[in-house]
């Protein structure tokens, strides 16, 4: 009796071993989770540029034409500036100001002119296709927006339909006018 | 008991701060778009002074016989008729410009023989440019006078009209046979900086 009950404690003894060494093969996993964003966004590399077109009534030629709106001293040119946005719903919109006399402020006298309309557009580049936004000056406000989406490119404005409100001559002096490309990062 | 309450309202009031803190922390760095953004092109130009005088129409005068043929005034100046000359399309595209009117007698191309009269003096006169007219009237003694001239306000584009009148001699006499010719210079411009002229 008393050699089967330390045959007993002696298999309870070599249980227990065999449990305690399952017990430290096993692992357990933490987790970090990382987070963040990008808000949308529009910046221009180039913000400014100034156009000096120089003389712009025909000076020669045709006495008829002479005084009158030298049109591709304004069409001829170009104006680059530089600009990204990082967002798909990103729009582009341009607002022109017509070119007027800075110098002769009253009403032109009849047969004269003081101001100058024109169409402006702008155009990016994304990587899907050239997106291009305008606006004339003949109506105030500006242009519809178009949806550049995500580019980082020249922001090319050109100019195209110059011309005075009455196709007369234009009064002498300064003359000054704006165009204004608006990036908007989300509609 | 007192001073213990509102210490505790303190802490709870810098517990709440915390929190409003941390809750704008974390919109300051959320995803949000940013404004607009706007890049300007600016448009300078110039436009100079210029005036141009119209083509006169017509660009001579041509008097025909300007001595009576018959009559008792056979031989000395006849009456002539005021004359018109146009010159459309005449502007200048600023304020202050002056038109002045030079003119020589009317004068016979030959020597003048002693006992007639080789020249004959004229008015010429051009309104509608200034508040006053640009007007000459030649002088025998003078080969090109200027007289009055006058200057626009504003910036202007008109027709204008040369009229050349009374036309006379210094002594009734007979006049001299022969070629007669003069010469009318009107001037458009900056004052004494004249930019364009037809004669």
């Amino acid at each position: 009796m008393r050699s089967a009950l330390l045959l007993t404690a002696a298999a309870a003894s070599f249980t227990l071993v065999a449990a305690g060494g399952q017990a430290q093969a096993q692992s357990v996993t933490g987790t970090v989770q990382v987070n963040g964003t990008v808000a949308n966004r529009c910046l221009f590399v180039t913000d400014n540029v100034v156009l000096d077109l120089g003389e712009l009534s025909l000076q020669t030629g045709d006495v008829a034409a002479i005084g009158r709106l030298d049109q591709a001293k304004l069409t001829s040119r170009t104006a680059t500036l530089n600009g990204w946005c990082n967002g798909v719903s990103a729009t582009m919109a341009v607002e022109a100001q017509p070119i007027f006399n800075t110098s002769f402020t009253a009403t032109a006298p009849t047969g004269f002119e003081r101001r100058i309309d024109y169409t402006a557009t702008a155009s990016a580049a994304p990587a899907s296709g050239s997106v291009s936004a305008s606006d004339t000056t003949v109506t105030s406000g500006g242009g519809s927006a178009s949806t550049t989406g995500i580019f980082a490119s020249d922001i090319v404005v050109s100019f195209a339909d110059a011309a005075t409100p009455a196709g007369g001559r234009l009064i002498s002096g300064s003359y000054s006018g704006s165009v204004a490309v608006t990036l908007a990062p989300a509609t | 008991m007192i001073q213990h309450r509102t210490c505790f309202a303190k802490g709870v009031t810098s517990f709440a701060a915390a929190i409003a803190a941390l809750g704008s922390l974390s919109v300051a760095t959320g995803a949000h778009a940013q404004d607009p953004v706007q890049g300007t092109v600016g448009l300078d130009a110039q436009v100079a002074q210029v005036c141009v005088l119209g083509t006169p129409n017509p660009g001579t005068l041509a008097l025909g016989q300007i001595s009576e043929a018959s009559g008792a005034r056979v031989g000395r100046l006849t009456t002539i008729a005021s004359q018109s000359i146009q010159l459309p399309g005449t502007f200048c595209n600023y304020a202050g410009a002056a038109l002045a009117i030079s003119a020589s007698p009317l004068a016979v191309t030959a020597t003048t023989q002693t006992g007639f009269v080789g020249s004959v003096d004229y008015t010429c006169t051009i309104s509608a440019w200034g508040a006053t007219a640009a007007t000459v009237r030649t002088s025998a003694g003078s080969s090109s006078g200027t007289g009055s001239s006058a200057t626009n306000p504003a910036p202007q584009e008109t027709d204008l009209t040369l009229v050349v009148s009374d036309f006379a001699v210094s002594s009734d006499d007979l006049l001299q046979p022969g070629a007669y010719l003069a010469l009318v210079t009107i001037t458009l411009g900056p004052d004494a900086g004249l930019a364009a002229s037809g004669s």
